[in-house]
């Protein structure tokens, strides 16, 4: 699957913590309050953040406070159906790198879903 | 330390920057952001800002073109630019945020840029300033009540228009003991710290008391005592509301003054004579060693006074004795009269032989203060009579004993002063 693929929701609801690892973008899965479920091997490398330090967590609050905002964590909240790709901003290792995030939300799928790409 | 142990530091150091709660960016002097923490890209974007790494004094324009130009200035001055400026920006929906600024010039080629929001704080502080004025115009206000913050020394923590408009205090007030404004009934301090413990049983206590103004005047305020608690419901401070009930006391004052005063002479009568001493016995029976001294007066012939000048004039005699023991005794002595031409003075903690002294002197100054009355001059002499007495529990024997003196200075002679 790639980063702007149709139904990807579903797909990405069907895969598993180490199929995610495979993929060649970040994909950070949540409960809808934010709490990480799975953070892939791509985006802990970019992150410089081990999944040890990152699962059951907040993402918004605790891991990456620059999405806790109305362009990324206000959206997630506010919008029960949501798939939008916006240009950002991450700060990876405190350098500010131009990123294009996906976000994902749906009412039939268990989880959310952050995508990060390069 | 081996690799993994450096890893997992780095990895701990990176998180710790990750949440930090201010916005920090470092950028060169071409503008070109090299590092930055999450908070200042949160910040920035959630301001409708840019925020592209190699657009830094574009972003820095755009937060506050002053401070823009200041650091651009100081490139080659390296050393802070300026700390906690003060900035306001809206947000792209239009609500204001306050941030605070902090720039340092590091060397020509790498600057510091902080950025705090302090959004909650300031409103915080604007809601303060509006419930102080509020609360100033409402002390401002209130007309016959004043208003003191204490803390839980009981000093007074504030001033306010109420205290300055009633008592005459200013500024100067602030850090002094509240009770040292204070009397009691009695004129004794009230005990401000009694009722502060009851205040913090109970929420309130309430109390009249005098307050000392600034120009030694009192007023009497009709007193609650209002205990003021922090979040975790400990007491924290005081607040004292009170109604002026000068004008209330001044009545009641006058009426019981009334009652008590022989409005001839301006002098005390029997029954103020009575409630005088009341207080002074009351210490004797509680045991205090207290000697108690009574002279009786009484004008010599004053039928004579009577027959010649008539009844006018006699009263203009007794006004004349009333003043002139009025302004020889001191405020804490009873002078009073009894009735006709009697007079009598209960002196505390005064010897025999002090009390015959000033009974002489009295004696002596009516005997040359002439009267001058209509055309004529009356001069008249008193003959007094000295008692004292130790551990007095009441004070008709002591009347009765100088009575008895009296009557031997009348049958010696009359205008002389006579022991028992």
């Amino acid at each position: 699957m790639d980063f702007d693929g149709e139904a990807c929701l579903a797909t990405l609801e069907a895969m598993s913590a180490q199929a995610l690892d495979d993929l060649a973008f970040g994909v950070v899965r949540m409960r809808d309050d934010g709490e990480v479920v799975a953070y892939n091997a791509w985006e802990s490398k970019l992150a410089g953040l081990s999944k040890e330090r990152v699962l059951a967590r907040n993402f918004f609050s605790q891991v990456a406070p620059c999405t806790n905002n109305y362009l990324v964590a206000e959206r997630f909240m506010n919008e029960p159906e949501l798939d939008a790709t916006l240009d950002y901003i991450f700060t990876l290792r405190m350098k500010p790198t131009a990123v294009r995030l996906r976000l994902l939300r749906s009412a039939s799928a268990a989880h959310i879903y952050l995508l990060v790409k390069r | 330390m081996n690799s993994e142990s450096v890893a997992s530091e780095e990895e701990s150091l990176l998180q710790f920057v990750y949440q930090f709660p201010v916005a920090v960016l470092r950028m060169s002097g071409a503008g070109v952001i090299d590092l930055m923490n999450p908070r200042a890209v949160g910040l920035l974007m959630g301001l409708g800002l840019p925020f592209q790494p190699d657009q830094g004094w574009v972003i820095l324009e755009a937060l506050d073109p002053t401070l823009c130009n200041l650091v651009r200035a100081q490139l080659l001055d390296p050393g802070l630019v300026a700390e906690q400026r003060p900035v306001e920006r809206c947000d792209p929906q239009g609500r204001p945020r306050h941030l605070a600024l902090t720039a340092i010039v590091v060397n020509a080629d790498s600057c510091m840029v902080v950025i705090e929001d302090i959004t909650s704080r300031v409103l915080q502080e604007r809601q303060l300033a509006h419930e102080r004025q509020s609360l100033a115009i409402v002390l401002e206000a209130l007309q016959g009540y004043f208003v003191l913050m204490l803390d839980l020394d009981l000093r007074i923590t504030q001033p306010n228009p109420s205290i300055e408009r009633l008592f005459g205090h200013g500024a100067t007030i602030v850090g002094r003991a509240c009770q040292e404004l204070l009397l009691s009934e009695s004129g004794q301090p009230a005990d401000l710290a009694v009722k502060a413990e009851q205040a913090i049983r109970q929420g309130w206590a309430s109390f009249e008391a005098e307050y000392r103004c600034a120009d030694g005047t009192v007023i009497w305020g009709d007193t609650m005592l209002t205990t003021i608690v922090d979040e975790a419901g400990a007491p924290s401070a005081f607040v004292i509301v009170a109604r002026d009930v000068s004008e209330r006391h001044r009545r009641e004052e006058a009426l019981i003054d009334a009652a008590l005063t022989d409005p001839l002479t301006g002098v005390l009568n029997r029954r103020g004579l009575a409630a005088r001493v009341a207080p002074w016995l009351e210490e004797a029976r509680a045991g205090k060693a207290l000697k108690i001294s009574a002279l009786a007066l009484d004008i010599d012939f004053f039928k004579r006074v009577n027959d010649r000048h008539g009844h006018d004039g006699g009263d203009a005699v007794l006004r004349h004795l009333g003043q002139l023991l009025t302004s020889q005794f001191r405020r804490g002595d009873i002078v009073a009269r009894l009735g006709g031409e009697e007079f009598v003075v209960l002196l505390r903690d005064a010897p025999e032989a002090i009390a015959t002294t000033l009974a002489e002197r009295m004696r002596h100054l009516l005997e040359h203060t002439p009267l001058a009355w209509k055309d004529e001059t009356i001069t008249v002499t008193t003959s007094i009579g000295v008692a004292s007495g130790a551990g007095l529990v009441e004070v008709e024997l002591l009347l009765h004993d100088a009575d008895l003196a009296l009557y031997r200075a009348k049958a010696e002679g009359r205008n002389r002063v006579v022991g028992l």
